[in-house]
C-alpha cells in the first residue's frame, strides 16, 4: 500500500510539472499583456510586469471594433461547428447503419480529403466564393470550412461501437431512421459529438489563413485577423497588444469551457462510450 | 437535435442579416450617374502599430478633401508576401484593387504577370498637364527603383536603407569609444571581437530574413556584382563577394563574435542588450528605439576600405491596377495627394522610411527639423545618394532564385560549405534556374 | 415485393443522409481538387495571360527535385516526434491518470486542455520569446547550469523539434482529454481483477487497456498526424520560413512556398497530388491491416 501511495505522489508531481510547463506560455502571454511595450520588448526573462498597465486593452478598444469582431468570430465558429456536426452525424449514420452500393468507396473518398493540404484548395475556393458574391462576408469564411471529413471519421468510429442489436429492435418496430438517430444513436455517442464539436469550434475560432484572404473590411474581421493588425515583421510587433488580443481570443472559449465543464467532463465520463 | 436546429437556423438568419448589411451595395456599377462618387481601393501592408494610422489619416484627409472619390484602404497581413498571395487570388477571381503596394523584390514578377497601367501612360492619356510631374518631383535614381527595362511600373513610396544600430553602453563596457563607431567592415569586425571578448555578449548581428537584402549591401560594397549587366545571369561567385562574405563568416565561425540566428530573434537579442552592433533596416528604428533600455546610437552602413557605399533600397512602390478611365484618373489623384511633402514627411517620421522626394528632407515644413533631432533617421538620410535597386532576379523564377541565394547564407554561416564553394554552387543553381 | 421497396427506400435514405456533407465536399473540396489536377499539367501561375501545357513535366520535376526528398524526410521527422509527444505520451498518461492515480486527479485534464484554445500565431510568438537562446528565459535557465543554448532556429534537426513544440502545446491537452474519455469506457473490475493476479501495470496497459481503447486511439493517432502536419505550418511560417536551408520545411509548407512564394502553381499542384497519393496509400494500409484489429463491440 505504501509503495502505491508513493507512486501516486510521484505521478501527481509529474502532472503538476507538466501542467506548469503547459501553462507557462499562457501565463507569460497573460502577464505580458499588462506590460508596457518597452518593457515587453526589453525584459523577456521577467514574468511579472513592473508597473502593470491596461494600456494594451484600451488600445484595442480604441483602435478596432473588438466587440463586433468577437461576434463575427463567434458566429462563424458556431455555424461551422453546428453544420459540420449535423452533416457528420447524418453521414456517419448512413455509413454505419445502411447498406448500399459504393458505400466503402464513398467513405474512402471522403476520408482521403483529410490529407489534402489546405493550400491546394485555397485559390479555387476563393474563386468560387468570389463568384457567388460572398467575398468580405462572414458566410464566405464559413462555407469552405464545412468540407471537412474529420467529423465523419470520428463519428463513424464511435457509431460502429453501438451494438447493432439495439437498433434491430427499433427497426422491427418500424421506427423511422431519423428517430432512431435522435433517440438511440445520438445519446450514446454524445461524448464523441462533444469532443469533435469542441475541436471544430476552436479550430474555426482560430482560423487565420482563409479569413485573411476573404475579409477586407475591419468590421467583418475575425479575432485572428485582429491579432495580425498588430503583428508586423518589418516594423516590429506590438507585443502587449498581441498578447492582449490573444488573451481575449482565449477568454470566450475558456469561459464556455469553464461554464460547461461539468457537463462536458460528465459526458465524457459517461461510460456509455466504448472506445 | 431539435434545439440544435433551432439554434442553427437562428444563427444562420443572424449572419445573413449582419452579413448582407455590410457587403451589399458596394458593386453597384450599373448606375452611370455621375453624382455617385467613384470608389477606389488601396491595398497596403501596414499594421496598426506600424504605419496604418498614418495611411488611415491620409485616406480620410483625401476623402474629406473632395466629393468625387472615395478611397477604401485594405490591410494585408504578413507584409509583401502576404499581399502578393491575396493579390494572386484576387486577380485569379477576376478582380483587382485600384492601387496596390508592392515590395521592390517583387518588381519584376509583378511587371511580368499582372495587369497594371504605367503612371507615364496615365499622364499621357488623361492628365497632360502633369507631364513634368515625375521628372520634377523625384530623383532619377529613385524613379529607377520602380522601373523594368526603363518602363515606369509604379511610383516609389517607401524606401528603407540598412544602417548600423549600436549599443553605446556595451561599447563603453568593452573599452571602445562610443562616439567613434566603426566605419569600415574591418573596424566592425575588430569592434565586435573586442565586445565579445570583454563583455561576454555578442559583438555583431546582421539581419537574416529570408532574403538577401543586407547581404547585397555587403557584397556590392566590396565591388561585387550580383547579376550581369544585362540582368539575365547570376555572377556573384566572384573574388569580391567571396572576400566580403568571408568576413561575415569569419566573425560567426572563427571569432565567434557574431550571431547566426533568425532576424526576429537577433533583433530581440539586440533590444535586450545582448548584442553590440546590429546591421538592420531603418524601418526598425521605431521598434528598436521603443524597446532598447540602453544608450542606442546609429552609424552609416559600413564600407570596404577605399570603396564606395552602395546600399540596396528596401520598401515598396505603388503601381496602378485600376482598369477604367474614371478609376485610373481617380487613383492618380489619390496617388498625387499622398505623395505631397507633408504626408511623406509624416510617413517618414512614423516609419523610419526615406521619402522618395528629395525636397521632403530639405523642406523646412517637411522633415528638416525632425531629421536634425533624430540621429538614426538622419543616418539613413545621409545614405540616400548611395541607394541602388534591390536586385530582383529576372523572370518568373525570381522569388525562387532569391530563396536559393538566401539559403546559401545558412550553408556559409553554419560552416557546412566554404564561402567559395557555397557561392559557386548557388550561382550554378541560379543560372540553371534562370536558364530554364 | 414490399421488402424490395423498403430496401430501395433505405438506399435512397442512405444517400439522402450523406447528401448534405457531400454537397459541401463537391463545392469546396472536389472541385478545387479537379482544378488542382488541371493545374498540375500546366506551367501557369493562375494570373499570367499565357498558359502552357507541359504534360507530366511538373511531376517529373517534383520527383527529381532533391528538395522533395528533403521535405518528405522532414515531414517524417515531424510526424514521428509529434506521434510520440501528442499521441504516445498522452496515451500513457491517460492510462496513469485513470487507473494508477487516486484522488485529485480530475483537475489535470481541465488545466492541460487550456492551451488548445490558443492561436498558433500567438503560440509561435510566445515560443520565440521563451526560446530565444540569447535573451529568453530558457536560455537563461540553461546558462545557470553552464549550458549554452544552441541557436535552434539555425540548427538542423533541433529546429524541427522546437517548432513542433508549438503543435504539441496546442494539441496535447485535447488528445489527453479524448484518450481519457476512451479509458473511462474500460471497466474498473477488469483492471482490479488483473491487479489481484499481480499483473504489472505495463502489461495491464498493453493487454487490456490498449485493445479496449483502440478505436479512440486510432482516431487520436490519425488526428495527430493530420493535425500535426497542419499545425506546424503556422509556426514554420512565422518563425523560420522553412529555414535554415529548408531544414524546417515540411510538405505542406513546401506546397505553400511553391504556390505562393515561387508562383509555381503547376509544381505546387503536382507536389500536393503526390502527397495525397502517399497518404492515400497509408490510409489504405490503415484500413486493410489496422482497422481489422480494432476492437468494436459488435
Amino acid at each position: 500500500m505504501k509503495i502505491r501511495d508513493r507512486q501516486n505522489i510521484l505521478w501527481h508531481i509529474t502532472f503538476i510539472v507538466l501542467v506548469l510547463l503547459f501553462l507557462y506560455p499562457i501565463i507569460y502571454a497573460f502577464f505580458t499583456s499588462f506590460k508596457t511595450l518597452p518593457e515587453a520588448l526589453n525584459s523577456t526573462t521577467k514574468l511579472l510586469p513592473k508597473e502593470p498597465t491596461t494600456e494594451a486593452y484600451s488600445n484595442i478598444l480604441s483602435k478596432i471594433p473588438i466587440v463586433r469582431i468577437t461576434i463575427n468570430t463567434f458566429v462563424i465558429a458556431t455555424i461551422v461547428t453546428v453544420f459540420k456536426v449535423i452533416t457528420g452525424v447524418l453521414a456517419s449514420y448512413s455509413f454505419v447503419f445502411f447498406e448500399f452500393k459504393g458505400k466503402k468507396a464513398m467513405y474512402f473518398v471522403l476520408i482521403s480529403t483529410i490529407f489534402i493540404p489546405f493550400t491546394v484548395t485555397m485559390i479555387p475556393n476563393f474563386i468560387t466564393i468570389s463568384n457567388i458574391g460572398l467575398r468580405d462576408q462572414i458566410l464566405g469564411v464559413a462555407l469552405p470550412q464545412l468540407a471537412d471529413a474529420t467529423g465523419i471519421f470520428l463519428l463513424r468510429q464511435h457509431m460502429r461501437g453501438i451494438p447493432k442489436s439495439l437498433l434491430e429492435v427499433a427497426k422491427l418496430e418500424k421506427t423511422p431512421h431519423l428517430k432512431i438517430l435522435r433517440t438511440i444513436v445520438v445519446p450514446i455517442i454524445k461524448p464523441a459529438i462533444l469532443s469533435i464539436g469542441i475541436i471544430f469550434f476552436i479550430n474555426s475560432w482560430n482560423e487565420f489563413v482563409w479569413p485573411s484572404l476573404i475579409l477586407k473590411s475591419q468590421e467583418n474581421y475575425t479575432l485572428s485577423l485582429a491579432l495580425q493588425m498588430f503583428v508586423s515583421s518589418e516594423g516590429g510587433t506590438d507585443i502587449p497588444v498581441a498578447m492582449a488580443i490573444s488573451v481575449l481570443t482565449m477568454a470566450l472559449p475558456l469561459a464556455i469551457f469553464a461554464f460547461c465543464q461539468k457537463h462536458i467532463i460528465n459526458t465524457f465520463a459517461q461510460s456509455g462510450i466504448k472506445g | 437535435m431539435k434545439r440544435w436546429k433551432k439554434i442553427a437556423s437562428l444563427l444562420l438568419a443572424a449572419t445573413l442579416l449582419s452579413g448582407c448589411g455590410t457587403g451589399a451595395g458596394k458593386k453597384d456599377e450599373g448606375s452611370k450617374d455621375s453624382k455617385e462618387p467613384i470608389e477606389i481601393s488601396f491595398w497596403h501592408v501596414y499594421s496598426e502599430n506600424f504605419g496604418a494610422p498614418i495611411i488611415k489619416e491620409m485616406v480620410e484627409a483625401f476623402n474629406a478633401s473632395q466629393d468625387d472619390i472615395v478611397v477604401k484602404e485594405v490591410y494585408n497581413a504578413d507584409m509583401y508576401p502576404g499581399l502578393m498571395q491575396n493579390l494572386q487570388a484576387e486577380v485569379a477571381s477576376g478582380n483587382s484593387p485600384s492601387l496596390v503596394m508592392i515590395g521592390y523584390n517583387y518588381l519584376k514578377y509583378f511587371e511580368g504577370n499582372f495587369k497594371y497601367t504605367s503612371p507615364t501612360d496615365i499622364i499621357e492619356k488623361y492628365v497632360p498637364e502633369d507631364k513634368d510631374y515625375l521628372s520634377s518631383t523625384y530623383l532619377d535614381n529613385i524613379l529607377e527603383l520602380a522601373q523594368v527595362d526603363g518602363k515606369q511600373v509604379g511610383i516609389p513610396f517607401s524606401i528603407s536603407a540598412p544602417i548600423l544600430f549600436y549599443n553605446a553602453d556595451l561599447f563603453q563596457a568593452a573599452g571602445l569609444d562610443p562616439d567613434n563607431p566603426p566605419k569600415t567592415w574591418e573596424e566592425v569586425r575588430a569592434a565586435a571581437k573586442t565586445i565579445s571578448e570583454k563583455t561576454g555578449e555578442y559583438g555583431f548581428y546582421m539581419q537574416e530574413y529570408a532574403d538577401n537584402w543586407a547581404v547585397q549591401g555587403l557584397l556590392e560594397g566590396n565591388g561585387a556584382q550580383i547579376l550581369s549587366d544585362d540582368g539575365q545571369e547570376a555572377v556573384f561567385a566572384s573574388k569580391e563577394s567571396e572576400e566580403a562574405y568571408q568576413l561575415l563568416a569569419d566573425m560567426v565561425l572563427e571569432d565567434k563574435s557574431a550571431l547566426h540566428i533568425t532576424a526576429d530573434e537577433g533583433i530581440q537579442a539586440f533590444i535586450n542588450g545582448k548584442v553590440g552592433i546590429l546591421c538592420g533596416t531603418s524601418a526598425k528604428i521605431g521598434s528598436i528605439k521603443t524597446g532598447a533600455g540602453f544608450d542606442l546610437r546609429g552609424a552609416e552602413f559600413p564600407l570596404f576600405e577605399g570603396k564606395d557605399r552602395r546600399v540596396p533600397a528596401g520598401g515598396n512602390f505603388l503601381p496602378i491596377m485600376a482598369e477604367t478611365e474614371e478609376e485610373q484618373k481617380a487613383t492618380w489623384e489619390f496617388l498625387k495627394f499622398i505623395m505631397q511633402p507633408e504626408w511623406l514627411a509624416k510617413w517618414s517620421e512614423n516609419t523610419g522610411y526615406l521619402p522618395p522626394r528629395q525636397d521632403v528632407a530639405e523642406d523646412p515644413d517637411g522633415l528638416k527639423a525632425y531629421v536634425e533631432e533624430n540621429e538614426l533617421l538622419g543616418i539613413a538620410f545621409s545614405e540616400m545618394d548611395g541607394i541602388y535597386p534591390w536586385v530582383a532576379f529576372p523572370g518568373d523564377v525570381g522569388t525562387q532564385a532569391e530563396q536559393t541565394f538566401a539559403n546559401t547564407r545558412d550553408k556559409i554561416l553554419d560552416g557546412s560549405l566554404s564561402v567559395k564553394e557555397a557561392l559557386q554552387e548557388a550561382q550554378d543553381d541560379l543560372n540553371k534556374l534562370l536558364g530554364e | 415485393m414490399k421488402k424490395m421497396k423498403e430496401t430501395k427506400r433505405e438506399k435512397l435514405l442512405a444517400w439522402l443522409f450523406i447528401a448534405p456533407a457531400t454537397a459541401a465536399f463537391i463545392a469546396f473540396m472536389f472541385w478545387p481538387l479537379v482544378y488542382t489536377v488541371y493545374l498540375s499539367f500546366l506551367k501557369w501561375n493562375m494570373v499570367a495571360p499565357t498558359k502552357k501545357v507541359v504534360g507530366l513535366k511538373n511531376y517529373v520535376d517534383v520527383l527529381t527535385d532533391p528538395l522533395t526528398a528533403k521535405l518528405l524526410g522532414n515531414t517524417l521527422i515531424y510526424i514521428v516526434f509529434l506521434v510520440i509527444m501528442i499521441f504516445a505520451l498522452p496515451y500513457i498518461l491517460a492510462f496513469v491518470n485513470t487507473f494508477i492515480m487516486k484522488k485529485g486527479k480530475g483537475i489535470y485534464k481541465t488545466l492541460l486542455f487550456i492551451p488548445s484554445l490558443i492561436s498558433l500565431v500567438v503560440g509561435a510568438i510566445v515560443l520565440q520569446f521563451i526560446f530565444n537562446p540569447i535573451s529568453g528565459p530558457v536560455g537563461a535557465v540553461l546558462g545557470r547550469f553552464g549550458i549554452t543554448m544552441p541557436s535552434w532556429s539555425k540548427t538542423k534537426g533541433l529546429v524541427i523539434i522546437v517548432i513542433s513544440l508549438v503543435a504539441v502545446f496546442k494539441t496535447f491537452g485535447y488528445n489527453f482529454l479524448v484518450l481519457l474519455s476512451g479509458m473511462s469506457g474500460v471497466s474498473t473490475e477488469l483492471i482490479e481483477a488483473a491487479r489481484l493476479e499481480k499483473t504489472p501495470n505495463r502489461k495491464i496497459f498493453r493487454k487490456i487497456v490498449m485493445p479496449l481503447t483502440s478505436s479512440t486511439a486510432i482516431y487520436v493517432l490519425i488526428m495527430s498526424i493530420v493535425q500535426g502536419m497542419q499545425y506546424v505550418f503556422t509556426p514554420i511560417k512565422v518563425l523560420t520560413q522553412g529555414g535554415p536551408n529548408d531544414a524546417s520545411s515540411n510538405i505542406i509548407y513546401g506546397v505553400y512556398q511553391e504556390a505562393f512564394g515561387f508562383y509555381n502553381s503547376g509544381k505546387a499542384s503536382a507536389l500536393s497530388i503526390i502527397t495525397m497519393v502517399v497518404f492515400l496509400i497509408l490510409l489504405f494500409l490503415e484500413f486493410r491491416y489496422v482497422e481489422k484489429g480494432v476492437y468494436y463491440e459488435n
